[in-house]
């Protein structure tokens, strides 16, 4: 592969980007996003939609709760909860994210290297699953689409989250997990 | 650890490695009769193209949300949070625009403007607090399992869970807080030219800030 030229294969599949240059973009896309789809980046509602829909697969019924009373919400029940617009960005991006590593040619299998990691996986999943639905969105939806479209939760969001971290390391620190 | 560093990791990584270009090819031609099924439905087309786009960049840049803030934490390197500071700030230009024009023709607005409250304070502590014990946040999900991560599967389920779960208590949260708190969105509140210049001139301090932040910490 040649090196350090600007525009080869190498320099952009093989490289990692740099950071600002990601955040240019991203800012880019997001805003492609609301003005191709009507609606900003956001992920979590996806994650949503796929656990009703499994649940409804299996019998359950959703549609008197009252979350999905919301004007936001209430239209992914006369579709799909697995083929909507929010499930089809989503999937879009892990096809695109294994894209990216296949071209770069780093795509590797990474096992889970003991249950300690599984269970902190699931339960900081859940945790986080939680925070999303009564914040309204996620590092993405209410963190960066929502301070993009000047709304003040996005703020308070990001300011908070970024608590959340600052005590998530102190007790990781003081509990040496 | 320095981005040369981990580039270099991740080259002589690379190098070791066998050539998967061609993996990279089927994906692509998956993704494109994807596209092209979905094209009659034009917003379903349209998300996909944004949303293989957006895990494209993720991916290629290695945008972690988390790392973000744990390092701006731990270590004192901002410049992951600074990259995402960029995207806000252009995206902020560009969701006026397209607010101001919607708002003016059809008086709807668009974006996400979410009521705030103590559902958010509490929402937005329980999201910092699970990303790092779950060691990921929602986009490192994604980027993750398309990476190749078993673990990051986990945290998805752990997602999904929470999600359902958080959803089905929604109805509470909603009497208790969210049915009294007011969705701010800053242009109605202090106008367009003013709302504007003081969304980008705090983002533009915080960038600096976080710059000088990081000098004092190196």
């Amino acid at each position: 592969m040649k090196k350090n030229k600007l525009y080869s294969y190498g320099t952009v599949f093989g490289k990692v980007w740099p950071y600002w240059l990601g955040g240019i973009l991203l800012g880019i896309i997001n805003i492609f996003s609301l003005a191709f789809t009507g609606k900003p980046l956001r992920i979590t509602s996806g994650f949503l939609y796929w656990a009703v829909g499994i649940y409804e697969f299996f019998g359950g019924k959703v549609a008197d709760w009252y979350y999905f009373q919301d004007v936001y919400h209430k239209p992914v029940l006369q579709k799909s909860f697995f083929i909507n617009d929010t499930s089809l960005l989503v999937i879009g991006a892990v096809t695109g994210a294994l894209l990216s590593v296949f071209l770069a040619s780093s795509f590797k299998v990474r096992k889970i290297k003991n249950p300690k990691q599984l269970i902190f996986a699931l339960i900081g999943g859940i945790i986080m699953g939680y925070g999303t639905r009564i914040a309204m969105g996620c590092n993405i939806g209410a963190f960066l689409s929502g301070i993009s479209s000047f709304s003040a939760h996005g703020w308070v969001f990001g300011l908070f989250m970024l608590v959340g971290v600052w005590l998530g390391v102190q007790i990781i620190n003081k509990y040496q997990i | 650890m320095s981005e040369a560093i981990m580039a270099a990791k991740k080259e002589a990584k690379r190098r070791k490695k066998k050539n998967q270009a061609p993996w990279g090819l089927v994906v692509l031609i998956f993704a494109i009769i994807v596209a092209l099924l979905f094209l009659p439905q034009k917003n379903l087309a349209f998300s996909w193209v944004i949303g293989l786009s957006f895990g494209f960049v993720l991916q290629r840049a290695s945008l972690c949300f988390l790392s973000g803030f744990s390092e701006l934490i731990i270590t004192g390197n901002t410049s992951l949070v600074r990259a995402i500071i960029i995207a806000i700030f252009i995206g902020s230009i560009g969701f006026a625009f397209l607010q101001y024009t919607t708002l003016t023709q059809t008086s709807v607005l668009i974006g996400y403007v979410g009521p705030v409250g103590v559902h958010t304070v509490v929402g937005a502590l329980l999201f910092g607090l699970g990303m790092v014990i779950a060691g990921a946040c929602s986009s490192g999900t994604i980027m993750r399992i398309g990476e190749g991560f078993l673990l990051q599967i986990v945290v998805l389920i752990g997602f999904m869970i929470g999600a359902f779960w958080g959803a089905r208590d929604y109805g509470w949260w909603h009497d208790k807080f969210i049915a009294g708190a007011p969705a701010i969105h800053l242009p109605q509140v202090m106008g367009w030219p003013l709302a504007i210049f003081i969304q980008l001139a705090v983002l533009i301090f915080i960038y600096f800030a976080l710059l000088k932040y990081e000098e004092k910490r190196f």
